[in-house]
């Protein structure tokens, strides 16, 4: 896609070190990065919480089943687009990881203040799940493949397996077998029996469920390779609706009226549209291209 | 950037951060005063009044006794799923002995149902009664409103009578240790494994940093934006550098997920999943009962008193009077009748048990075979304090209670009063 | 054909005429540091007040020291909606069609610089105080859908991102050609999708209040959020329009030329 010649002339300054163009566009960089920092962590933050929070919230959550399954799934929602809108237009292959990094700290921040300061619950009750491995991943083979596609096949893939993978050296302390009053138990189970929780009882977990038939033993495996089936296809829907949402234009309006412009006015191309004027809302096409 | 601002103007924004930062600190140790009940107040009184009653409930301490951290506290007591749970509730198929002390400042040491372990949930049965025991450990310093509760599937959590506690000394001092089948004592539950948390996630944490300052480095958003639509700087915008360092990461990262799960399974050999298995809990042998049968009711609600009428029949073979009428944890006694416990020894919170006496009609020893029509009249200023007042706005205008009849040797019988009531608005 | 910067031929000379800088970040600043003590002083008060006075929503000191603070939170943030608003309409620019670059640029600045305090507020919303309701559900039996937690979040952090928003909104369309000729999609919807998250409380406590008697975090109930929740991605569409608009202003706002 061609530049307007003025976005020409910018682009030869702004690739001159220490011009007046680019200071000015290094300090807008540092301006803007803050705002996608707390964009994208409380978007981020947002969806995953209500959508895998109770799994990420407690130790007795994380079971092989649905805890491996549904965290990278619902969260790869929101990661594959951001990753495409940081790819389409600035090609900068660090969206999911950026998404990953900001919503752990976010869930850190959350499980101190919140869970142990405000309501009094442990750490070992409340750590979250790391899922910056996979979403590094993604990035790594969209930088070193250059292709979104491959992406999707490959890097989704692995995102899905790497997470109960890079899970397991923290969790595995967890899953050593006690004794409790006569039965057996995991010190997960154990944690969340003794730290007592008002409205989380025992029977509301949503944990191993099903016939529970483990061909021997592989039960994260397989719920593994399903989020990651999964998370193949969500990838590439998502790029898709990433792609298309950060590139919404313009549609019509009545009120320009009041700031002195013509009714008939409208946004060109040779403005720099960065979106088409399109009927979305009704809107008249492009008028560059209608003339 | 900052040379455009005033050197006052950013003195005073940070001497406002210094101060709000001052008062956060500050009060995260304030002190923490008496708290209040948990919000069963608010549930509504067919919820409370026909679910679960809770009886002879005992604490090992005193109202308001002051405990230290890690000392510990035993409820025990019983609760009667009763006969006619609302059908707008879910039934208790699956049930849960929990606790309410506001979360986990009180934890929970051992859990028995019927001498069974109730650490796993349960069925119920309707009309059964089941014995429970909680021993309780003080965890977080502060005044704290301590009650047994049942959690029931889908319908929520039914709280029992409460007393409170004040607990004294630090939550860091808080220590419960438990040790593993395979011999690892846990010094401490509450921060087990947490110094390995917290590296592994700053490990990944840094990790990402490094990727993401690799690009950031770089003038980022306009000319990335037009170097990109212009469509000539692919190996500008990602060099063959920046697709090695993707290689290089891409290694590193399998090779420290691969390196640590094998450190995992090898410290850990054995591990198991989660548990997510149920208990089966039988209720305890059927309480005898004395056969009631409510006329109706009403609520008379400037002088908030209870009233029902009744006729008894008693199908026991020794003479009985009625001691005490109680719902939603209030309880009116009649304490000219042998074999009265008001709970006092019991550490039961008095508060609950109304200063006015249960008046019954006639409280004469009705003969074994006989029957009467008995109106009892429960007064006490519980009913708005506890808001079951509030029935006007329940869907069903209904009450449901235990009565506790006693023989002339003192035992006990236990029958279930359930029946409209209409409210009465004047005096 | 690709190049790379060392081998850019045409010489581009610039002439600075002005010494004015486009950037202005007292707002950036003082608008931060507003939203952090806003967010500060409402942990501060949750952390002793929720406890001591917050468990029991029937209790008189519950009436005093919680809801007098949501009808706070209401009149405060109505007024301040209505006022900021109108007051950002009534001092429009009239005559926007001859707004000079410069000026426009620095007009952008000041653009970024609200929607960055936009963004840092949805951290409380969306982050913070959101998460934080999860823990304070895990503690009490709810009884009301006037929680400290809820009267904070819902009432408190929601409000103040929404006014926040919206002035961006007006301003954006008062004070910029392009945003004035036409309506930017991704900033309506940045704008609009995460107010609706205050209208979707009323779905949530109809849920909770009918429903699921339950406290999970995850179940569809609480989807709406969700959704409403990426919408603040939408920041990403308005950068692609300011990052378009600032390429084509800058050679005159810079006084760039391309030498022949």
């Amino acid at each position: 896609m061609a530049l307007l010649p003025n976005q020409e002339i910018s682009l030869k300054a702004l690739l001159i070190p220490d011009s007046e163009a680019s200071k000015f566009s290094r300090k807008l960089d540092f301006l803007i990065l803050p705002i996608v920092v707390f964009a994208i962590m409380a978007a981020v933050h947002i969806h995953f919480m209500l959508t895998a929070g109770d799994w990420d919230f407690w130790v007795d959550w994380k079971d092989r089943q649905f805890w491996i399954t549904v965290s990278p799934v619902v969260l790869m929602i929101i990661l594959g687009a951001i990753q495409a809108i940081f790819w389409v237009h600035f090609r900068l292959p660090i969206g999911a990881t950026v998404c990953g990094l900001l919503l752990i700290l976010g869930e850190w921040i959350n499980r101190y203040f919140g869970f142990f300061l405000w309501s009094h619950f442990p750490m070992s009750l409340i750590w979250p799940a790391t899922m910056i491995a996979g979403c590094m991943f993604l990035d790594l083979v969209l930088g070193l493949t250059r292709n979104h596609l491959m992406v999707s096949v490959f890097g989704a893939l692995g995102y899905a397996l790497l997470f109960p993978a890079a899970n397991w050296f923290i969790l595995a302390p967890f899953r050593l077998p006690m004794e409790l009053q006569g039965s057996m138990i995991s010190v997960a189970d154990y944690i969340g029996f003794h730290f007592t929780r008002t409205a989380t009882p025992e029977y509301l977990r949503i944990i191993e469920r099903g016939t529970l038939r483990t061909f021997g033993g592989e039960s994260t495996i397989i719920a593994a390779f399903f989020a990651g089936f999964l998370s193949m296809i969500l990838h590439f829907m998502w790029w898709n609706i990433g792609s298309y949402i950060s590139n919404l234009g313009w549609a019509k309006t009545s009120l320009k009226t009041s700031m002195g412009f013509h009714k008939d006015d409208q946004v060109t191309r040779e403005e720099g549209l960065g979106g088409p004027v399109e009927g979305i809302m009704g809107g008249p096409t492009d008028p560059s291209e209608a003339k | 950037m900052l040379k455009q601002l005033e050197v006052n103007k950013l003195s005073r924004k940070c001497a406002s951060v210094l101060f709000w930062a001052m008062i956060t600190t500050v009060s995260i140790f304030a002190p923490i005063q008496e708290a209040q009940a948990h919000g069963e107040r608010n549930q509504e009184p067919f919820l409370r009044m026909r679910t679960i009653h809770w009886f002879d409930v005992e604490f090992s301490r005193p109202a308001n006794d002051v405990m230290q951290v890690n000392e510990l506290l035993t409820i025990t007591g019983k609760f009667r799923l009763f006969s006619f749970w609302p059908d707008q509730l879910p039934g208790p198929e699956k049930i849960y002995l929990n606790t309410v002390s506001a979360g986990a400042v009180f934890t929970k040491v051992e859990s028995w149902v019927n001498e069974k372990s109730a650490v796993q949930s349960f069925k119920g049965q309707l009309g059964r009664d089941y014995e429970f025991k909680i021993v309780m450990k003080a965890r977080w310093e502060g005044d704290w409103h301590v009650h047994p509760m049942v959690n029931v599937l889908d319908a929520g959590g039914l709280v029992g009578p409460g007393v409170n506690y004040t607990v004294e000394g630090s939550y860091s001092d808080y220590r419960h240790s438990i040790t593993t089948i395979s011999g690892l004592v846990i010094d401490d539950v509450s921060t087990f494994s947490m110094n390995r948390i917290y590296s592994w996630h700053a490990l990944w944490a840094v990790l990402a940093l490094i990727w993401i300052i690799w690009w950031v480095r770089r003038p980022l958003l306009i000319p990335r934006y037009l170097m990109n639509k212009q469509g000539d700087y692919e190996d500008v915008l990602v060099t063959k550098t920046d697709r090695i360092v993707s290689g290089a990461f891409i290694v590193l990262i399998l090779a420290i997920i691969i390196i640590s799960m094998n450190m995992a399974t090898s410290e850990f050999p054995r591990t198991i999943t989660l548990q997510a298995g149920t208990a089966v809990i039988p209720p305890i042998d059927e309480i005898p009962s004395v056969k009631i049968d409510m006329k109706n009711g009403q609520y008379f609600i400037p002088g908030r008193t209870v009233i029902a009428n009744m006729r008894v029949t008693n199908n026991q073979d020794r003479p009985i009077r009625l001691g005490e009428f109680t719902s939603a944890n209030l309880r009116f006694l009649d304490r000219s009748v042998k074999g009265i416990n008001d709970g006092k020894e019991q550490n039961f919170p008095q508060e609950l048990i109304a200063k006015e006496p249960l008046r019954i009609s006639d409280n004469s020893p009705l003969m074994p075979g006989e029957s009467r029509d008995v109106r009892i009249e429960a007064t006490d200023v519980a009913w708005e304090v506890e808001r079951l007042s509030s029935l006007l706005n329940d869907p069903e205008s209904t009450i449901g209670a235990l009565l506790y009849f006693y023989d002339d040797e003192g035992t006990r019988y236990i029958s279930e009063l359930f029946g409209n009531v209409i409210p009465v608005f004047k005096k | 054909m690709a190049s790379t910067t060392s081998e850019v031929t045409k010489k581009v000379t610039e002439e600075v005429t002005e010494k004015k800088s486009l950037f202005n970040l007292n707002w950036v600043i003082g608008g931060s540091l507003l939203v952090l003590s806003i967010a500060m002083a409402a942990r501060w008060y949750q952390g002793w007040a929720a406890w001591d006075y917050g468990l029991d929503s029937t209790h008189i000191d519950f009436q005093t020291y919680w809801m007098t603070l949501l009808y706070v939170e209401i009149a405060v943030f109505s007024i301040l909606f209505i006022v900021s608003n109108v007051g950002l309409w009534m001092t429009r620019d009239r005559d926007l069609p001859n707004l000079d670059a410069r000026t426009e640029i620095s007009r952008y600045m000041k653009l970024i610089g609200m929607l960055f305090v936009y963004a840092f507020a949805f951290v409380f919303a969306g982050s913070f105080f959101a998460e934080q309701d999860a823990a304070w559900h895990q503690v009490v039996v709810r009884d009301t859908s006037f929680t400290p937690s809820h009267i904070i979040e819902f009432y408190g952090m929601f409000p103040m991102f929404i006014c926040l928003g919206f002035a961006s909104y007006i301003y954006a369309i008062t004070r910029l050609p392009l945003f004035a000729k036409n309506v930017s999609i991704p900033l309506i919807i940045a704008v609009i999708g995460p107010m609706m998250v205050l209208p979707n409380v009323g779905y949530n406590e109809w849920g909770h209040a009918f429903w699921l008697m339950e406290e999970y975090f995850t179940v569809p109930l609480h989807y709406g959020f969700v959704f409403f929740g990426w919408s603040i991605m939408a920041l990403g569409g308005i950068l692609v329009q300011i990052m378009s608009r600032i390429s084509v202003l800058m050679p005159t706002a810079f006084h760039l030329k391309a030498d022949a």
